[in-house]
């Protein structure tokens, strides 16, 4: 007996909810990493002066095996092309996988700031306009705000000078940690300083922390919950006030009465996963975020239409010091560049939960044992570069001065030793990264998936081919990318059977999987995309995209 | 004499439309000329320089072209005139027509697509000698008449002496395999959208493939132990395993057995869709459940499937999908080298992990149910309201539709929901379908040991051939 591809295919909308797999033609689905299931075309025959109830805008459109039942595609018509012609009436349509949603909505948004530039000055009340407020980059010491008071100025009790944080109150975000270190030049009682936060206006205002004036250096770090009640503070103060003099004394000296806040690190309130705010002390425990956090936030702020039950978020490690796009951003963009920060994390977002009818999402790490083997028998392509090899990394980063600074990463690649070369990748983290550290180590993770030439090829499967997770013989339309593949085939490097990587040569990342019924084959792409030229558009315009500067 | 009649059905009783072969009608199928050929195979052929030979990974059947050569046989022009308008208008009849045909003694059915386009031959005696050609586009298979399957009463217990969650579909007539069409009555509506399972194998013998596993039949693990009988389990004797979590209530192994099945088999081999029955007995409590498997006669699982978190948390008993696991797990050679001889192979390690996750209260295991899933399964969601009479789950169309008390189609109070394909069977076997009435987490009724599902359906026999055997 024959056997055909065993797929079924389902078109629901409010309408209707049919299966129409014994219909179509030209069925080609594809999964890619990082998004998950992106996207889905097929034609379908049906008269054009009709309006058949299962083909709508933003109807699901669901791939099953129809041999288990499993989803191997889902998502949602977005391109409905009809035309008539020497095939007849056919409508051709185009779906896009849930990983759309993440560009469905742009907020302006942002996390956490130490740019000591984000201070401007502020008056109010009882701010002098003659006070000074200056951005500094001193030598040894991290960047940060002066505030002086001016020579010969009439100051009474509670005038002063402040530096106000806005950039949250912008984007409509509340202060949920401030922490600052402190020093001045003298030790007196008569100049307090100190942080607070308040509602646009001033309503709410809480002063957080608070000392008189010392040499002696110190931090302030003040909490939502802890130091304030959550009431809608949505910016914090530094201040600089005359406490204890008489109404008319004199200004002083502003070369010896000045405080300067240094390490900064203003955290907006996140949400959860499903969507509550969080607004306890315990909730921001650290002077940086991790990506993980910034991952559960855009679940409940953002990404309603993935399920905060199935979802998985696996936690990372590294502390971000500076996460803001006040010009506004989609979730997909703030995911891209958490996986620059974290490159051994992708995030993707497949079926839907039956029940709730949201899809499932997950931020993983990549993994470093090998998912499936299969063999090059039914065809490969490895244009394997070594223009994809670098030992030296220049990380372009804005400093806390706001002006363009660079910090150097190295590694020892064998093949570059040998020839004699010293070869540079040029990285722009812009306002994303505020110290060298951060700019260094941006360097080393890029440098480290550099170290081996990405593969950038494909290699098609036919046949069935072994599954390591789960035991199986899985066929082409189930093989999922973001996942390790040993290809035999090939000379395998002495450690093929016990990767903990991908290593160009028999052991590659599977970025991508397009499967076509015509051929009842998959095309897997492997390491990198390959180097098709609408690829390199998109990534292209990609970078052009919103970087802070 | 042989029959060509363009008929209104694939039916005994069909109506007549035209018939292409008679004298006293003037029109005969002529005797020279005729393709009753079976349909062209379209093939995906695979190659390479790596290996010899081509791969067909994948195979279907294109239309087939019925070639008739039909002789007018009329007393004047304008007769011939006139049949020959009737004949047009059958061949463009759309969305197409039924022609009927028995070569042999037994009749057999195509249903055609318009085939308006025929050569005609004129001759000098164009009443007598006129000759249309037709080349009539066909669907694949013919097909014989509608078969019917008797009601079987299918029970949900696993364990039950006959026809536990299944039902044989023998002696299919045909040549190939067709479509099932099976009738669920309306008793499958429960509050809350129940889901059931439906699934068939084909191959082997049927009886022998490992279908349930009771609980307490595995090595009891951490805090678990097994229970006096309980008549809502299945089974007999004590008929279920508990676990309390009193000393440990994150993921741990409750449940395992060294080799599943016991005794080595060909019938084993597959891909099955794991239920674990189960309940939690405090409402409310979140509990997690894994299934994972290992070595033959191991005592460790190695692989597994992620977590599965039931939504709904009431205390019913329900049917909880673990997954897929496939038996033997990994490559597997299937036959001795090219001899086409099956490898019997032996069972696997099978463990069941549970965590709970938030609040107090235990579990209770009733059995491990292995549906196979690699021929065709299918998920169906049904309404919550009553109303209809029954329900067809159509193979063909993988649809599912209600039928009022006169099989008249009705709207239902919500879409029939179809995960996977449609089923199908296949002549020359024993087609066992398996049958699980609630394997959802919706629907609020649970699942009860005691219930029954009669289950009917039908199907229309395919062939490939034009000549249709007397009784097959």
């Amino acid at each position: 007996m024959t056997v055909p591809v065993p797929l079924g295919v389902r078109l629901k909308t409010g309408t209707r909810d049919i299966h129409v797999g014994h219909e179509i033609k030209d069925l080609q689905f594809a999964s890619k990493i990082p998004g998950g299931f992106s996207t889905c075309t097929l034609s379908l025959n049906r008269p054009l002066k009709l309006a058949p109830g299962e083909i709508g805008y933003f109807g699901s459109l669901y791939v099953y095996d129809a041999r288990n039942g499993v989803v191997v595609w889902e998502g949602r018509v977005e391109d409905l092309g009809r035309s008539a012609g020497s095939d007849g009436e056919v409508y051709e349509l185009g779906a896009v996988g849930p990983s759309a949603h993440a560009k469905d909505r742009t907020i302006p948004l942002g996390y956490i700031s130490s740019e000591p530039q984000d201070f401007i000055k502020f008056t109010g009340v009882n701010g002098i306009k003659q006070g000074q407020v200056d951005v500094t980059d001193d030598d040894g010491l991290s960047p940060g705000v002066y505030l002086r008071m001016p020579l010969s100025a009439t100051i009474t009790n509670g005038k002063g000078v402040f530096a106000c944080f806005k950039r949250f109150s912008y984007n409509g975000q509340r202060i949920a940690r401030v922490s600052v270190s402190h020093d001045a030049w003298i030790t007196t009682a008569a100049w307090n300083f100190g942080v607070s936060v308040q509602q646009e206006g001033g309503a709410g205002f809480t002063l957080a922390a608070s000392a008189s004036l010392s040499s002696v250096s110190g931090t302030f770090t003040i909490v939502i919950g802890t130091n304030w009640t959550a009431s809608g503070q949505t910016e914090c103060l530094l201040e600089h006030w005359l406490a204890n003099a008489s109404p008319t004394g004199t200004g002083s000296d502003p070369n010896t009465v000045w405080v300067c806040f240094r390490d900064l690190a203003v955290q907006a309130t996140r949400y959860d996963r499903n969507g509550n705010e969080l607004l306890t002390a315990g909730s921001y425990t650290a002077n940086t975020i991790l990506a993980s956090q910034v991952v559960e936030d855009l679940l409940g702020r953002l990404l309603p239409r993935y399920d905060p039950n199935t979802s998985s978020v696996s936690v990372t490690a590294y502390g971000i010091d500076q996460l803001m796009w006040s010009e506004g951003v989609t979730a997909d963009h703030v995911l891209e560049e958490l996986m620059t920060l974290e490159p051994g994390y992708y995030w993707a977002a497949w079926e839907s939960d039956d029940q709730s009818g949201k899809y499932r999402f997950e931020w993983s790490a990549w993994p470093t044992t090998v998912r499936y083997e299969a063999d090059v028998t039914d065809g490969c392509s490895f244009p394997s570069s070594a223009d994809e090899i670098y030992n030296e990394a220049l990380v372009r980063y804005k400093g806390g001065h706001g002006f363009d600074r660079t910090a150097v990463s190295t590694q020892s690649v064998d093949a570059l030793t040998l020839a004699g070369l010293t070869r540079t990748v040029w990285q722009d983290q812009g306002a994303n990264i505020g110290t060298v550290a951060a700019a260094q180590r941006a360097g080393s993770q890029y440098l480290a998936d550099h170290v081996n030439p990405p593969n950038a090829g494909t290699l098609t499967i036919s046949r069935p081919i072994l599954d390591l997770q789960s035991g199986r013989m899985v066929q082409p339309w189930e093989i999922r990318p973001g996942a390790l593949i040993r290809v035999r085939g090939v000379q395998p490097r002495i450690d093929a059977l016990n990767p903990t990587n991908r290593d160009g040569v028999s052991i590659f990342r599977i970025t991508s999987v397009e499967f076509r019924a015509g051929d009842a084959s998959a095309t897997l792409e492997l390491d990198a995309y390959s180097k098709a030229t609408a690829r390199a558009i998109a990534k292209n315009e990609l970078n052009r995209i919103t970087r802070r500067r | 004499m042989a029959t060509f009649q363009f008929v209104d059905s694939v039916s005994g009783s069909a109506g007549l439309r035209l018939d292409l072969h008679s004298e006293a009608g003037g029109l005969l199928v002529a005797g020279e000329g005729y393709d009753l050929s079976p349909p062209p195979l379209r093939r995906v052929v695979d190659s390479s320089m790596l290996e010899h030979g081509d791969r067909i990974p994948a195979a279907a059947f294109g239309n087939r072209t019925i070639r008739l050569p039909l002789q007018f046989k009329q007393t004047s022009n304008d007769n011939t005139a006139d049949k020959l308008q009737l004949l047009a208008r059958e061949l463009a009849r759309t969305p197409g027509n039924v022609l009927k045909m028995a070569v042999g003694s037994n009749a057999m059915y195509f249903r055609t697509l318009p085939s308006p386009d025929a050569a005609w031959e004129m001759k000098n005696r164009l009443e007598r000698y006129g000759k249309a050609v037709c080349e009539i586009q066909a669907e694949p298979f013919g097909y014989g008449v509608k078969e019917t399957i008797g009601a079987v009463t299918v029970n949900n217990d696993p364990a039950a002496g006959s026809n536990g969650m299944f039902l044989d579909v023998s002696s299919v007539k045909g040549d190939v395999e067709t479509p099932l069409y099976l009738v669920v009555p309306s008793g499958i509506i429960a509050t809350g959208r129940r889901q059931s399972a439906i699934a068939v194998r084909r191959r082997g013998t049927v009886a022998n493939v490992p279908f349930v596993l009771q609980a307490e039949a595995m090595t009891q693990g951490t805090d678990t132990s097994i229970q006096a009988n309980n008549a809502s389990f299945s089974g007999g004797g004590s008929n279920f395993s508990r676990t309390t979590f009193s000393t440990a209530s994150g993921i741990t192994t409750r449940l395992s057995l060294g080799t599943f099945p016991a005794s080595a088999s060909v019938d084993a081999r597959g891909t099955y869709r794991v239920f674990v029955r189960f309940r939690q007995n405090t409402s409310g409590d979140t509990i997690q459940l894994q299934l994972q498997w290992g070595a033959t006669g191991g005592s460790g699982a190695v692989w597994g499937n992620g977590r599965v978190t039931p939504t709904n948390g009431n205390t019913n008993l329900k049917w909880v999908d673990l997954g897929l696991m496939q038996i033997p797990a990994g490559a597997d050679p299937m036959e001795d080298g090219i001899s086409g001889t099956a490898l019997s192979h032996a069972g696997q390690y099978v463990e069941v992990r549970a965590a709970r996750t938030a609040g107090s209260g235990s579990i209770d295991l009733d059995a491990l149910l292995f549906v196979p899933a690699d021929d065709r399964f299918m998920l169906t969601k049904w309404p919550a309201s009553s109303g209809p009479t029954d329900f067809v789950v159509d193979g063909r169309t993988s649809a599912v539709y209600p039928r009022g008390a006169s099989g008249e189609v009705r709207t239902p109070s919500e879409f029939v929901e179809v995960a996977g394909g449609g089923l199908d069977i296949s002549p020359g076997v024993t087609n066992r379908v398996y049958f699980v009435r609630d394997v959802g987490t919706t629907s609020s009724a649970g699942d009860a040991i005691s219930g029954t599902t009669s289950i009917s359906g039908f199907y229309w026999p395919r062939y490939l051939f034009a000549l249709k055997p007397t009784s097959t």
